[in-house]
């Protein structure tokens, strides 16, 4: 084997913090050869950009880098200057941020940043044009010439990070480093940005560190894992192996904590949350959380050792027994097996009657504004107990539903009945009634609390509201609903900030339980968590719906987890609802063309080296003019005309209902298959 | 004693500033005792230059300066403050009513445009003129000189208030409380309003001292507060046509004065407003410095 590219021994990287020094990572020790994908995993707070951008020595005063060895290629990146460094980054190392809409200069043309990238370098005249083409047609994005005139606002999300990667691209760089580069897309276009990583090394021998905190997108394109925690790579090694035989009990809990698209299966939220560098626990970092801790983990931090060919890990116990036993990581519940049989809620009791709604925004000035079409003539009913999944693509409408069915807003047309009234009718006490009966849980735990309310306040407002209990018994309320949501009785006392995300959305539901609601509407729920603390409020819902027998509606995009926690799951797409079917028909079977796509299109820990096909390739056309026909045909690989013409109604029997006139075939399922990655020369 | 410490780690131009405020204050209470001689009662003692004596000199009524600068800061720094916190808490309540949306109310986005028109209205005339307009016709009284300089500065405090209230309106929590069932109105005051003042409140800082400034002004044309009460504006004003024959401590000594009141409000301001944007910082970065609770304490129930 050649030399490696890029070496990183020991790597510590520490902040001053009163006095003392803070290290977020501390030892870190890794090699990428060339033409090598390198995932790196790990839940926020772990140390993972850090480690990447002291690669690219992008991390600077008041923070300290220190490594026994730090080199690319020959160059020692300790050593070398400032104008040495210039001269490396963009030609040696291709840095991809996380974010493209905004890492990208707003008030300059594509092509103008491109032809920046390559001037610092040298190229010069007509050479920087063509090079600027080659890139992008490199990434994918059609018609360069056309993309080189554009403002970054001018191009969708998907494009936008193309160019991204492609101006990362522009020097040809010997390594890529490309943090979280599809945790801000949708997931037909994550898809094709992984793809464009796989066939970038194949066809030009880049090296690539991939950053990402979920285990589908890095086991499909990466041939080894790091896995960070608590600043320090934990267990390393071939891809396949550290997925199917984890040697770290950190590795094999979040591996637990994963919902996946093909079976519902009991989730393993792993307990507490990560430490921060300020209070590391001694011992090994893991083990206050860790299922398998022996008394040595409490005293001595485990180095890594080999476990086996090209495998580290840094724990005791497979240390001493040369592996993890193969325990359920799960001893406290042996209920998994309920979860997956669920209890369709009975047909003849709709708690939500949904018929023919529709809300358009306006937007833009009064003279000239654009219709967006939210929700275009959507019926549905929601029945008591059953828990239903919205999924569907950033755009396709189903906050706007969530918030319809909340009353957070009212429909432009149709009618949403609740329990037989209808809502626009609601008025004062009726009014009262219905919000007590139906609560919603929002994304961002991070906003949906009043900074200044203790979590008992929040709570008690509550209480107050509905008039739930004499003031006396409040504190009672209060400590029995926060221990029903898992959190002890001395967190009524904290303010949010005190709080992690987790605790934080464990509390927005605590509030929403405490008025005793027939109805949860939680929409995108965990989609602003870690991966560990996803999967503990995922569990808290099941419990929920067990013991409080609360019928809930869920809203996301991730199709795995929607698939975890409902029995009947409706696909939106552009407003229009294409496909309502029971979780475990949607997860393997779905007809119409688009929610076949996009489940197809979720990367899974199940398939390593193997990639999402990609079914669809064209733009999601603007809400402000849905196609007409069925909205879905610009991008349907099974369009026909009739479909440019026709809308497809939505029917079908068995609770299992489709619009579309040419469904996927049987054919079909089994011939678009995920594509098996190309490994280039290795 | 932890107080004490991070106070003293400011920088320091807010230190000075906040030092000067506080005497700024205190002398608004105890100023007038302070003096040593009586600043309203003339003297044949005329334009004696700064001494010992009369540090500040005495102007021509042979008032001493100095214990005209002393009794002036009841009258300008009170004025100024009263005046304040009326536009304060006028200004905070139209602001909400203006900012609020109470959940796509027609009645409200009609209240709105009014109060906006309105405020265009009154902030579309020179303040300085304004203020000179309102005192003139009501009279030159105390009261009306404090009413005039709230009301020229109220548009300034419904503004901040109104922008705060739009954006805290959008925030999650506001739309939890909506769908838990709270009055819109409660939303108002216990949610939206605590969260949207903080701004308001480190204006209201620079706001004194621009009050003050404009309480003198007004004197200083004679058309603030009637003299012989003893007033930084007027005394400036009495000493101007001193200076070009050498007399200069008239004016000039109760002018630093002024300045180094003014100046330190709005020292001080700015600092309030920098502290609270720091303090705001945290929040927008999640999980900077949470709070980590050992595994035990959290738990699944069983």
């Amino acid at each position: 084997m050649s030399p490696p590219l890029l070496r990183v021994e020991n790597l510590r990287v520490g902040f001053p913090d009163g006095g003392a020094w803070i290290h977020p990572v501390r030892g870190v020790s890794f090699e990428i050869g060339a033409g090598e994908i390198i995932g790196l995993v790990g839940e926020s707070g772990s140390g993972k950009t850090l480690t990447a951008l002291s690669c690219s020595r992008l991390v600077g005063p008041p923070a300290r880098v220190s490594a026994d060895a730090l080199r690319l290629g020959d160059v020692d990146l300790l050593r070398a200057t400032d104008p040495m460094l210039r001269a490396l980054r963009g030609r040696q190392i291709g840095m991809i941020p996380q974010d493209p809409l905004t890492s990208l200069h707003p008030s300059l043309t594509i092509g103008r940043q491109i032809n920046d990238a390559l001037t610092d370098h040298g190229v010069r005249g007509g050479e920087r044009r063509r090079r600027a083409l080659e890139v992008l047609d490199r990434v994918g994005l059609p018609d360069p010439p056309a993309i080189l005139r554009r403002y970054p606002h001018e191009l969708s999300g998907g494009m936008r990070q193309r160019a991204t990667i492609g101006l990362a691209l522009a020097n040809a760089p010997s390594l890529l480093i490309a943090d979280e580069p599809t945790t801000a897309l949708d997931a037909m276009i994550q898809a094709q940005i992984l793809h464009l990583l796989a066939d970038l090394r194949a066809s030009w021998q880049t090296s690539i560190l991939l950053i990402s905190h979920n285990l589908g997108v890095v086991a499909g394109v990466c041939d080894r894992l790091l896995v960070m925690y608590a600043g320090r790579i934990v267990e390393s090694g071939p891809t396949s192996q550290v997925l199917a035989e984890s040697m770290h009990p950190y590795t094999r809990a979040l591996l637990e904590a994963v919902p996946r698209l093909e079976s519902a299966r009991a989730l393993y939220g792993i307990p507490g949350t990560p430490p921060t560098p300020w209070n590391r626990p001694r011992g090994c970092a893991f083990h206050p959380r860790c299922a398998y801790r022996i008394e040595r983990c409490q005293v001595d931090d485990p180095p890594a050792a080999v476990v086996g060919p090209g495998r580290l890990a840094a724990c005791w116990v497979s240390q001493v027994r040369g592996g993890l036993p193969v325990i359920s990581p799960t001893p406290s519940r042996g209920d998994g097996a309920t979860l997956t049989v669920r209890s369709i809620g009975s047909t003849e009791d709709p708690l939500f009657q949904v018929t023919g709604v529709t809300r358009h925004f306006a937007v833009g000035p009064a003279w000239r504004h654009e219709i967006v079409h939210a929700l275009d003539d959507i019926s549905f009913d929601v029945h008591r107990g059953e828990s239903l999944g919205i999924v569907g693509e950033s755009g396709s409408g189903k906050t706007t539903l969530a918030r319809l069915l909340a009353l957070l807003d009212r429909p432009t047309h149709g009618e949403i009945a609740y329990d037989g009234e209808d809502l626009a009718r609601l008025r004062g006490a009726s009014l009262l009634k219905f919000r007590r009966r139906v609560q919603i849980v929002f994304q961002d735990p991070y906003s949906s609390l009043d900074p200044r309310y203790t979590v008992a306040d929040a709570v008690r407002e509550a209480l107050r509201t509905h008039r739930i209990c004499p003031p006396r018994e409040e504190d009672a309320h209060i400590r029995e609903v926060l221990d029903k949501v898992g959190l002890s009785a001395h967190f009524a006392g904290r303010y949010p900030h005190e709080l992690s995300g987790g605790q934080r959305q464990r509390v927005c539901i605590a509030r929403a339980l405490a008025v005793r609601p027939e109805v949860l509407i939680a929409d995108e729920p965990v989609s602003a968590l870690d991966v560990s603390i996803q999967a503990q409020i995922v569990e808290l819902f099941e419990q929920l719906r067990r013991q409080e027998r609360l019928t809930l509606v869920v809203v996301a995009h991730d199709l795995a987890l929607i698939r975890q926690v409902s029995d009947r799951v409706l696909t939106l797409y552009l407003g229009k609802i294409v496909e309502d079917a029971p979780a475990a028909v949607y997860a393997v079977r779905p007809r119409h063309p688009y929610a076949f796509a996009l489940g197809r299109s979720v990367p899974s820990v199940e398939r390593v080296g193997e990639l999402p096909p990609i079914l669809v390739t064209a733009e999601l056309p603007p809400a402000t003019a849905p196609p007409p026909g069925c909205r879905f045909h610009t991008r349907c690989f099974n369009a026909h005309p009739r479909c440019s013409r026709d809308e497809p109604p939505l029917v079908g029997d068995h609770g299992h209902r489709f619009a579309c006139f040419y469904p996927v075939t049987e054919e079909q399922y089994s011939s678009l298959t995920p594509r098996t990655v190309d490994a280039g020369v290795r | 004693m932890s107080a004490v410490r991070t106070w003293l780690r400011q920088p320091p131009a807010t230190l000075v500033s906040g030092g000067i405020v506080a005497a700024t204050v205190l002398l608004a209470i105890v100023g007038p005792t302070l003096a040593p001689f009586n600043p309203e009662r003339p003297t044949p003692l005329v334009l004696l230059p700064p001494s010992p004596r009369h540090v500040f000199g005495t102007d021509a009524s042979g008032i001493d300066v100095l214990s005209v600068a002393l009794a002036a800061f009841r009258v300008d720094v009170v004025i100024a403050l009263v005046s304040v916190g009326i536009s304060l808490i006028a200004g905070i309540m139209l602001g909400a009513v203006a900012g609020y949306g109470f959940n796509g109310s027609r009645l409200a986005a009609w209240a709105s445009t009014i109060i906006l028109r309105l405020l265009d209205l009154v902030q579309s005339i020179p303040v300085f003129i304004l203020a000179l307009a309102l005192v003139g016709m009501f009279g030159q009284t105390v009261r009306n000189v404090v009413i005039g300089v709230a009301f020229v500065n109220l548009p300034v405090f419904a503004r901040l208030t109104r922008s705060a209230v739009r954006s805290v309106e959008h925030r999650e929590f506001v739309a939890a409380s909506r769908a838990l069932g709270v009055r819109e109105t409660g939303i108002l005051g216990s949610h939206v309003l605590p969260n949207s003042l903080d701004g308001t409140i480190a204006y209201a800082s620079i706001a004194v001292g621009g009050a003050i400034l404009l309480t003198a002004g007004l004197s200083f044309l004679g058309a603030g507060v009637r003299p012989p009460t003893p007033e930084w504006g007027a005394e400036i004003a009495s000493g101007a046509g001193y200076i070009v024959t050498g007399q200069w401590w008239i004016s000039v000594l109760p002018g630093l004065v002024l300045s180094a009141v003014v100046l330190s409000f709005a020292l001080l301001g700015d600092a309030a407003r920098a502290a609270l944007e720091r303090a705001g910082r945290p929040a927008a970065m999640p999980g900077a410095q949470v709070l980590t609770v050992p595994a035990g304490e959290e738990r699944m129930p069983a």
